[in-house]
């Protein structure tokens, strides 16, 4: 075997190792701890820059691995996968960073950090996996690594959120499990470059596909927090700001969504499930949850529940954007992926920073914040925008290229769907900026953290701001042959490219 | 070099004010300085740019309509600039003043010179954002009123836009502001995106029925922000309007009577209920209402035919000039007056300039824009060109005794504790303005090859231009003679029938306002109020809440998906 064929599966391993060294660290060798987390996060980092350029000179990666009874572990590079892998790991390297500084002096960092870890690897399991089987494997992995960062605090609340969750995730891998298997049956272990496999039973087997896809979808639908499969989401923000953030971001719910993106276009292909009128109703769950996610998270007084039903909401966007025919909304869908990642883990990071330096988690107690946290709210602000759709900020560029793919595709319903929640985006994020800047403070902070220059630690501060200006900057630079705008064109391409 | 100056030069300011203690001399210099390269920009014809790495690539240029409106909004910004640093003088909160100012400079400047659709929404959102923050600078409460009636108006509005521009877009296949015209005039869906734009931008120029934010919000801003508000940020709903609907080889002759109606409605009714205000700012946004309708009849006659555009649309350009100019004259000159203490016979006579301009006095340029718009009225539909003939006199009266009535109202304000002598850092820009007021026309008109450049002098069209003055100078003596007038508080509030709108929203709010509700005030801005309300019910939590926490038990979310599952698969099948 060459080195290429084992890339992929260093990837996956260089957080994997970390994460299981972490655990036989002792709990204050902190240095050491921090050492092995970075490293990980760097090398993760370049590998996929090494892999990245490779793609573009025409190599191929793949890992193969006979399970055994027909089943193949595969591992391989696509550009879909290099996008979501990008994000993951881009976005593990600041939330590590967040973490360390946002643990600081606590209990159980070792736990946290092992977990952590393994959550990565999860993650970018799910983005390199070659087959269905594989992506299985590493989405019920997902599932467990999450549960103890879930219920890290230890507190009753956060054991009755990790039950929560459990039932649903494990509930979701039961009904995808079923999914595999019937699909297994069907067609082999559905390699995801092998699109046609289904199409040639469409005739035989439609009403079978059909069930399928829809159980399927009803799996995946549990972790993408499709209405009505949404529930553990809010109440699964008990868990620690930098989990929140993850899980919100990339690890979790994207693998939701990055899995419903992958049975579309790559496991049915968007021909076959256009031609069993699939996308449609999967358009109209998708802006269910669209417009519920927003109105439940208008009358949240909380300020990371209402960031959480933001999450159900904006998340629905991915899903709509791959219901909708046509590369323009295709691509709307998958540069959503990254985009959503990048301002959700802002506002999370900066509903982290309030509650850690001055003990806020009300959005009635925000009045006045921006003063005393400038830069915090700086961050949440450019990121609340976005998310409202507000050009020049990522957000925009997605809302662009979703709203033209719906004309493109005949549904101007969709355009209608967008602006409203743009509409509702902008009625619960802009009275948290309007309190923070231009209300006087009107109550004396519970501060918890000092720092000697800035208004929080550097660690807590930095990852916020720099999330932050990386969603200004793939907006503003959308145009250019590195951002994230090009390769989910690219990406979208290629699927429409066969027809 | 210079687009991207134009553009990112006060961005770039924006950040040196909010974060610099910056001296005030030096202030008024940098809020002024940054509309420099869009001064220059305007004036001396450089090829247009395209930057192929910003947004979704970024295309600057202008043509001569723009080119005029480019230039007489940077004068008015940079001098408007260079006036803010003495109005706020050592005020605390001058950086975030200064922040917003040139933000909103940079979105109605890159507004301007944008030639892709991408670019000019982007500007459109910044100069709508940032304007917030001009209105609701003083804190105070009609200010903070004033602020969320707009900002919740700029978000309709905002929606409304957007969904006309992607129809529009989606049709062209191109993201250049040229190709929206010929798209639009092409498109099936003409009527509903026309609809749509019309509607989104409407709100900024102040269309009825969408103009009553317009006098809440820009009298409540600090003068030098009241001041580019009314005179340049105004037209921007127009430019949009221009560059989507106009220039597509399609006559839209029903279109343009409707738009026609809806102008001159604008033109006749602001003017009636602006006689009503006793305050001279909200007096002049009356008239700003007015004036725009004016201009909303320009644009309607440009829908006629590309005929009637090829005179409509310069001297909608040239009406713009001058009213913009003036009108930004006027507010500078309240904040002189104010500031003097005592209003001095010249500066009231100093006062009198831009307002004879506004009101179309021989030789001052709005004779020139009064005398573009008969022309074009030619070209209107009909029945159209008989009512515009009839209608404009009755509308130079009336802007005559609005403006009359605001002099009147400036003198009556006059205090005795100061002066006479206003600081000469708000002086000096405002007197260069009037100055351009005076003496600019020339040079807009230069850029038009049009016959209305030539109005004849002969006695008759001087007396035309006169009587109007003469008229309402007698009609409000007459008036005071009487005793009319007099009354210290408004006959109509301002803002009109939104007072109306919000006295019911309050009463709903009463009447649904529950013990153990949380305060809403702080969940929303009351954007979606009566959504808010139901979603804020008591009874409504709780049978939400409850079939949450049914959500939770996995049983029930499994049964429920499937069923909803199966039920579509049964509809769609």
């Amino acid at each position: 075997m060459t080195l290429n064929e084992w890339l992929p599966l260093i990837i996956v391993a260089s957080s994997l190792a970390p994460g299981l060294a972490i655990f036989f660290l002792a709990e204050n060798q902190v240095a050491a701890r921090t050492t092995l987390n970075m490293f990980g996060a760097v090398l993760k980092l370049v590998l996929i820059l090494v892999v990245y350029l490779g793609i573009l000179q025409g190599n191929e990666y793949e890992f193969r691995y006979d399970i055994g009874v027909d089943l193949e572990f595969s591992l391989r590079v696509d550009l879909l996968s290099l996008l979501f892998a990008t994000l993951s790991s881009i976005l593990w390297v600041v939330t590590t960073i967040y973490a360390i500084g946002y643990l600081e002096g606590s209990r159980y960092r070792r736990r946290f950090f092992g977990f952590f870890s393994i959550c990565v690897t999860a993650s970018t399991g799910i983005a390199l996996s070659g087959n269905m089987v594989t992506f299985f494997i590493f989405y019920e992995f997902l599932t467990l690594a999450t549960y103890p960062l879930v219920v890290h605090r230890g507190t009753e609340e956060a054991l009755q959120a990790g039950r929560t969750y459990l039932w649903y995730t494990i509930g979701g891998g039961t009904v995808l499990f079923v999914g595999v298997v019937w699909l297994f049956v069907l067609g082999g272990s559905m390699e995801f470059d092998r699109t046609g496999v289904l199409a040639e039973l469409a005739d035989e087997h439609s009403l079978q596909l059909r069930l399928l896809f829809w159980v399927l979808i009803a799996g995946l639908g549990v972790k993408a927090a499709l209405v009505p499969l949404h529930g553990w989401l809010p109440v699964a923000m008990v868990a620690p700001a930098p989990v929140s953030a993850l899980l919100h971001a990339v690890a979790v719910v994207k693998a939701g969504a990055f899995g419903i993106v992958r049975l579309v276009y790559d496991v049915y292909g968007i021909d076959l499930a256009d031609l069993l009128g699939l996308l449609t109703p999967l358009a109209v769950i998708a802006t269910i949850t669209i417009l519920y996610g927003s109105l439940r998270a208008l009358v949240q007084d909380d300020l990371k529940r209402r960031l959480a039903y933001s999450t159900v909401s904006q998340l629905a966007y991915i899903t709509l954007g791959t219901a909708t025919l046509g590369v323009t909304a295709s691509a709307g869908a998958l540069v959503h992926l990254v985009h959503q990642g990048v301002m959700k883990i802002t506002l999370f990071f900066c509903a982290g920073n309030l509650a850690e330096t001055l003990g806020i988690h009300k959005i009635s107690e925000l009045n006045g914040v921006g003063r005393r946290m400038p830069l915090t709210m700086a961050a949440f602000t450019i990121a609340a925008f976005g998310m409202i759709g507000l050009p020049p900020i990522a957000g925009f560029v997605s809302k662009w290229y979703l709203g033209l793919g719906s004309l493109e595709a005949g549904h101007p319903w969709i355009l209608a769907v967008l602006l409203t929640s743009s509409a509702l985006n902008a009625a619960y994020f802009l009275p948290i900026v309007h309190a923070a800047w231009f209300r006087e403070p009107d109550r004396e902070w519970d501060v918890k953290r000092r720092a000697r220059f800035l208004e929080t630690p550097w660690t807590l501060l930095g990852p916020a701001v720099a999330t932050a200006t990386l969603s200004l900057a793939i907006g503003l630079f959308a145009i250019t042959p590195w951002s994230p705008l090009e390769m989910a064109r690219q990406i979208a391409e290629t699927w429409y490219s066969e027809r | 070099m210079i687009w991207i100056l134009s553009l990112f030069l006060p961005v770039l300011l924006s950040f040196v004010v909010l974060f610099g203690r910056i001296r005030p001399g030096w202030y008024a210099a940098l809020l002024g300085g940054a509309a420099i390269p869009a001064l220059a920009a305007g004036l001396t014809e450089p090829p247009g740019t395209v930057l192929s790495w910003f947004l979704l690539e970024s295309a600057f240029g202008l043509d001569e309509t723009r080119r005029v409106l480019l230039t007489f909004t940077a004068a008015l910004w940079g001098i408007a600039g260079v006036y803010a640093g003495a109005y706020l003088g050592r005020d605390a909160s001058r950086g975030g003043f200064g922040f917003f100012f040139l933000l909103a400079m940079a979105g109605n400047i890159g507004l301007i010179v944008a030639r892709d659709v991408p670019l000019f929404y982007t500007c459109f959102v910044l100069m709508t954002f940032a304007s917030y923050g001009l209105v609701i600078h003083t804190r105070k409460p009609d200010a903070l009123r004033a602020g969320r009636i707009y900002i919740v108006m700029a978000i309709l509005g905002e929606i409304l836009l957007l969904a006309g521009i992607f129809l529009v877009v989606a049709e062209a296949d191109s993201f250049l502001l040229e190709d929206m015209g010929p798209a639009l005039g092409a498109m099936e869906q003409r009527n509903p995106a026309l609809l749509l734009l019309l509607a989104g931008f409407g709100v900024k120029a102040g269309a009825v029925p969408l103009y009553f934010w317009l006098p809440l919000a820009h009298p409540v801003a600090p003068t030098p922000a009241s001041a580019v508000l009314s005179g340049a940020m105004i037209k921007a709903g127009l430019i949009g309007w221009l560059h989507f609907s106009t220039g597509g080889g399609t006559d839209l002759p029903g279109w343009s009577g409707m738009i026609i109606g809806m102008g001159l409605l604008a033109a006749l009714g602001a003017v009636a209920l602006g006689l009503f205000q006793t305050d001279p700012k909200t007096n002049l946004a009356y008239s700003s209402i007015s004036q725009m309708g004016l201009m909303t009849v320009l644009f309607g006659i440009g829908l006629a035919s590309a005929d009637a555009a090829a005179t409509a649309v310069p001297a909608l350009a040239l009406y713009a000039w001058n009213h913009g100019l003036a009108k930004g004259a006027l507010f500078l000159g309240t904040g002189v007056a104010l500031a003097a203490g005592r209003v001095r016979p010249w500066i009231l006579a100093c006062l009198a300039l831009p307002a004879a301009a506004i009101a179309g006095a021989p030789l001052t340029g709005g004779m020139f824009a009064k005398y573009g718009l008969k022309d074009a009225a030619a070209y209107g539909p009909e029945p159209w060109v008989a009512i515009i003939q009839w209608a404009l006199p009755i509308s130079a009266l009336g802007t005559a005794l609005l403006l009359g009535r605001f002099l009147w109202l400036y003198a009556g304000k006059s205090g005795s504790d100061g002066t006479g002598v206003p600081p000469r850092g708000m002086a000096i820009p405002w007197i260069i303005l009037l100055g351009i007021v005076a003496l600019g026309t020339p040079w807009a008109l230069s850029h038009f090859d049009l016959e209305t450049a030539r109005p004849s002098f002969d006695p008759g069209s001087l007396l035309e231009a006169t009587w109007p003055l003469v008229a309402a100078a007698a009609i409000l003596l007459l008036a005071a003679r009487v005793g009319f007038g007099r009354r210290t508080s408004p006959a109509v509030p301002p803002g009109d029938f939104i007072v109306v709108l919000e006295s019911l929203l309050t009463r709903m709010r009463q009447s649904w306002k529950k013990p153990g509700l949380p305060d809403i005030r702080h969940t929303a801005i009351n954007l979606v109020p009566v959504i808010d309300h139901i979603m804020h019910l008591e009874t409504t939590r709780k049978i939400v809440d409850r079939a949450e926490r049914r959500l939770e038990t996995w049983n029930v979310v499994g049964v429920l998906f499937i069923a909803i599952i199966l039920a579509l698969i049964l509809v769609l099948a």
